[in-house]
């Protein structure tokens, strides 16, 4: 087929031959793509043409121990923008500033500033109002702006306000949990997110769905806490009455169900609104003190306990049969010296009984009952009141308190412990030995948490149950310190001011020299009252401790600036719980006379 | 152009036999008329946006039915052409080279007048196309590729003039076709070279002489360097395609996210309209790039499948030359044929990442006006120079 007719023209196979090789080369081409590479291929592609969005977990709630909601969290918009995808950035900026209540030009430049750097996401208002939404859309819509994207976010609400901030927490802006029950329990709280699959342009817009890659989210659990909304309320509305009677720098109150643990109410005095934690545009002198209101004093701070700390001295001695009631210690005070120590008395006594050791909180008395009780077995009782360990309770950031460790414990420490110096614990640890003595001699856990609740109502733990941690003393001797010594102190001795009607409250004053920061000795005229206090007497059903820091005005004893407040806080705890009136009341003719008015 | 018809020609020229009724070839109309239909589903699927809005008919013009449009007026253009004598361009005794002369010279006249400012639009970086009214553009290689086949098939056909003769027959011949291709190709190197390999092989075809298609490949490769290295942004694409990682979002992106479409097709295509390279990702995937769209939609077998109706093509064309009884036919349909069927396997060369990228279009698929004119132009000569082989020989 080369010729035709003697032309010198040819048909010219070649030429064709090679054009239909080309077109198979092609077509192997792509064989030859596919098998080689084909699944690295639509490996890029899926990476490149797919777009992942979270489809944020509802946060669980946290409830108080009647169901009540103290945090919860509702869905608002939030307006962020990809500036890559806005055409005309300026136009964008001046367009949307006036509906969303922003300045324009700072809109622009955030805009600007994330081009330059390359983000491509800005987050341009969060939070926004209905209204602001409305007027956004609409003029989104109207000036056809690209690259504005409405996204919806969890808010957390505290629908009490400040109520127990402390104990609640807070989130960051972007819903991080960094205190309180909501850090503690953020992995229940939290939940899943899901997130659904787009497959976008390169604009990032939609095409179509990937109905496969939708991942649910699973919503957060919700915790229920031993705290009582009410309870917390009274004790709050209390403590800060006391605080700013008595200008103090700062207080705090617990209240404890000393036959369980339960904390049925923790306060700190200065709160915080756990919305807001830190306002923006505060100077540094007010971020500071704006980050110390953050502190939970009750579990976080360890101080030194002053005279808080005779009952546990006293219980062990008479545990362990050093010292009986009735005893009568030869004091001559107002001072005695122990070797070249000499431990002062605020008042002068020739002779005190055992009670009245504790109830005039005499510090030579004590110094004598240490002597008995030797430093070995202090060092043993003070552990076993759980003094220098955590006491577990569910919170972030609690303070073990400092015990030092035996071997560096010298002479003075058998005068020092007992009169709650070279030691320092924190209120709740204060309040959790306390209860020794309401419930017969056991130590328990204080608890926060009674539970937590599936996003589906299904119980996911019960915390409800009271943890022993061990037995401190025996029933008679823990029933006798609370009956005897501890009544007194409020019938007789220093706490006389946190009588209260229908009960009889029990309790012990403490009123601590504050340890120098960071170095040796006292602060000079400088104190730490506290009260601890529980009632009924027969059958303690709530007991309490009020430490008030640092009180500016004159007065700083604990039976003056705290026992009054503790008593109207258990009082309230007590009508609360419709605990009925004490049948037999302690008669105070028939213990000792002479009030004291000072620790 | 009616008083050239081949009916009055015929009967005034000795050297060409009387046109008969007998009909152009089918197969080459049916083929592209299968490839145009293909081609409007395809610039359809790919022109559809992320917001996909309905179809304004007011403004359908900047629609994909504009393909469908010009696919319609295409197939009207083939059939007419087809319908025509092709031998009116050949050399006649008494109007020697004119009528192909004139189409050469048209042409000529339009690639110069494309560089002159003013009247050439410029487009990426090229001076290559006349504005029209409507958003169209018209390219003046689409003409002289179709111009040069002509005019060549013409000046190797001439009796008494053999090919292999170097000074009447060769020098000529291709010196007037490198003219075209010199003028075509300073702003527009693709074409020229498609071109190029065209003119070569209507030289195979003719006969010439071994040592002149050697020493004027030499001299061709010569002169496409010089092309090259005389814009910047060919060289960048050599540069890119050759260095072993080409970077994906600069002068490789194109290759590289139309390699992206091929693979994510498989074998068997995501489904026609189910591609997702098209929003976006694949440059020009309504043009020099519709083929990787064809191949994300319709698989690799989708791709074969088109490489194949290019096959089938081809042979037809080979079938119309092999039976024609006179040199221009032979050589005219030669072109032809090498023209689409080369411009073909060149634009699935580029789409595959076998050669370099050029501004080279898939025929009869990838959308466009002026280009498939031509296109459709080139076909319906091509038709009806199969339409003698049915013809009584010496009638």
């Amino acid at each position: 087929m080369n010729t035709s007719s003697g032309s010198t023209v040819r048909t010219g196979l070649f030429p064709f031959v090679l054009a239909s090789l080309a077109l198979a080369i092609g077509a192997g081409r792509l064989v030859v793509i596919e098998t080689t590479q084909g699944a690295e291929l639509r490996a890029r592609a899926d990476s490149q043409q797919s777009a992942t969005m979270p489809i944020p977990a509802q946060r669980g709630d946290i409830l108080d121990a009647r169901g009540r909601v103290l945090a919860g969290s509702i869905r608002r918009p939030s307006i962020f923008a990809d500036p890559f995808l806005i055409p005309d950035i300026r136009f964008a900026a001046y367009s949307i500033a006036p509906v969303l209540k922003l300045n324009a030009a700072e809109v622009e430049q955030s805009l600007r500033e994330a081009l330059a750097a390359d983000r491509h996401f800005v987050w341009i208002k969060r939070q926004i109002s209905d209204e602001e939404l409305a007027g956004f859309s609409e003029v989104r819509e109207a000036k056809e702006l690209g690259g504005l994207v409405v996204r919806y976010e969890a808010q957390r609400k505290y629908l009490n306000g400040r109520l127990a901030s402390h104990v609640l927490g807070f989130l960051s802006a972007d819903n991080r949990a960094l205190a309180g029950v909501e850090l503690t329990y953020d992995s229940f709280l939290r939940g899943v997110d899901g997130s659904r699959t787009l497959v976008v342009n390169t604009r990032r817009q939609r095409v179509s769905a990937r109905p496969e890659d939708f991942i649910d989210p699973r919503d957060g659990a919700s915790v229920v806490l031993t705290i009582d909304a009410y309870i917390q309320e009274c004790t709050e509305k209390h403590l800060t009455a006391a605080a700013q009677t008595y200008a103090a720098e700062w207080a705090t109150a617990v209240v404890l169900d000393p036959q369980s643990g339960e904390v049925l109410a923790m306060a700190t005095y200065p709160d915080f609104d756990p919305a807001d934690p830190i306002p923006a545009g505060l100077r540094p002198a007010e971020h500071k003190a704006a980050e110390e209101r953050l502190f939970n004093r009750a579990i976080s701070g360890a101080y030194e306990p002053g005279s808080l700390f005779k009952p546990f001295v006293v219980s062990c001695a008479l545990e362990d049969g050093l010292a009986r009631y009735g005893e009568r210690f030869v004091i001559n005070g107002p001072t005695r010296n122990w070797g070249r120590r000499t431990i002062h008395d605020t008042h002068t006594y020739s002779t005190l009984l055992l009670e009245e050791v504790v109830s005039k909180s005499s510090n030579i008395g004590m110094g004598m009952i240490g002597e008995r009780v030797g430093n070995e077995r202090l060092n043993r009782y003070v552990r076993r009141f759980g003094f220098g360990d955590l006491t577990g309770i569910d919170l972030p950031g609690e303070h073990e308190g400092l015990v030092q460790d035996f071997s560096r414990w010298t002479g003075y420490s058998t005068q020092s412990i007992p009169i709650g110096q070279e030691i320092a614990i924190t209120p709740l640890q204060a309040l959790a030995a306390f209860s020794v003595f309401c419930n017969g001699g056991i130590l328990y856990r204080p608890r926060i948490v009674r539970g937590i609740v599936g996003a589906d109502g299904t119980l996911l733990r019960d915390d409800s149950r009271p943890v022993a941690i061990r037995r401190v003393l025996d029933t008679r001797t823990a029933d006798s310190i609370r009956l005897g010594p501890l009544v007194d102190v409020v019938l007789t001795g220093t706490g006389t001011k946190a009588a209260i009607p229908d009960y009889q409250l029990f309790g012990k004053t403490g009123t601590a020299q504050i340890a120098r920061p960071g170095g040796h000795g006292y602060l000079p005229g400088k104190y730490m009252g506290s009260f601890l206090a529980g009632a009924p007497s027969d059958e303690p059903r709530v007991a309490a401790i009020v430490s008030i820091f640092k009180p500016g005005q004159r007065a700083y004893y604990g039976g003056t600036v705290a026992a009054p407040a503790a008593a109207a806080i258990v009082a309230d705890a007590l009508n609360y719980m419709r605990v009925p009136p004490q049948k037999s009341m302690p008669d105070r003719r028939s213990r000792g006379a002479g009030v004291a008015d000072a620790d | 152009m009616t008083t050239l018809t081949g009916v009055r020609m015929t009967s005034r020229t000795q050297q060409l036999e009387p046109l008969d009724s007998e009909p152009a070839d089918g197969w080459i109309i049916f083929l592209v008329g299968l490839l145009m239909a293909l081609g409007v589903v395809m610039v359809y699927s790919a022109s559809v946006r992320a917001d996909a809005a309905p179809i304004d008919w007011s403004q359908w013009w900047n629609s994909p039915l504009r393909q469908g449009a010009f696919a319609l007026l295409g197939l009207i253009v083939m059939l007419i052409v087809a319908g025509l004598d092709h031998r009116t361009w050949a050399w006649t005794r008494r109007r020697g080279m004119l009528p192909a002369g004139i189409v050469a010279g048209f042409a000529l006249l339009l690639l110069v007048a494309v560089l002159i400012p003013g009247l050439g639009e410029s487009r990426l970086g090229a001076q290559r196309a006349f504005s029209l009214p409507g958003g169209m553009t018209f390219q003046p290689s689409e003409f002289a590729k179709v111009a040069m086949i002509v005019w060549l098939a013409a000046m190797l056909a001439r009796p008494g003039v053999p090919v292999r003769a170097l000074a009447t027959g060769y020098l000529p011949a291709i010196g007037t076709a490198g003219i075209l291709i010199a003028l075509t190709g300073l702003e527009d190197f693709g074409t020229a070279a498609l071109m190029g390999l065209v003119a070569f092989a209507m030289l195979v075809m003719a006969g010439a002489r071994v040592t002149h298609l050697s020493a004027t490949a030499v001299l061709g490769i010569a002169a496409a360097s010089i092309l090259i290295f005389s814009k910047e942004y060919r060289v960048r694409r050599l540069l890119s395609f050759l260095s072993e990682t080409p970077d994906p979002a600069g002068e490789g992106y194109q290759l590289s996210q139309a390699l992206i479409a091929i693979g994510s097709g498989g074998w068997w295509g995501r489904g026609l309209g189910n591609g997702v390279q098209k929003y976006g990702y694949v440059p020009h995937d309504e043009n020099d790039f519709i083929f990787a769209i064809i191949c994300e939609e319709l698989g690799v077998v989708g791709g074969i499948v088109v490489c194949g109706l290019f096959m089938a093509l081809l042979w037809r064309g080979f079938t119309v030359v092999r039976r024609s009884r006179d040199d221009f036919t032979r050589l005219l349909a030669g072109g032809l044929t090498m023209v689409i069927c080369l411009q073909a396997a060149i634009n699935i060369a580029v789409v595959t990442g076998a050669v370099p990228t050029k501004g080279i279009s898939l025929p009869f698929v990838s959308a466009g006006g002026s280009g498939l004119m031509f296109l459709c132009l080139a076909a319906g000569l091509l038709a009806a120079c199969g339409r003698s082989e049915s013809a009584p020989r010496g009638a």
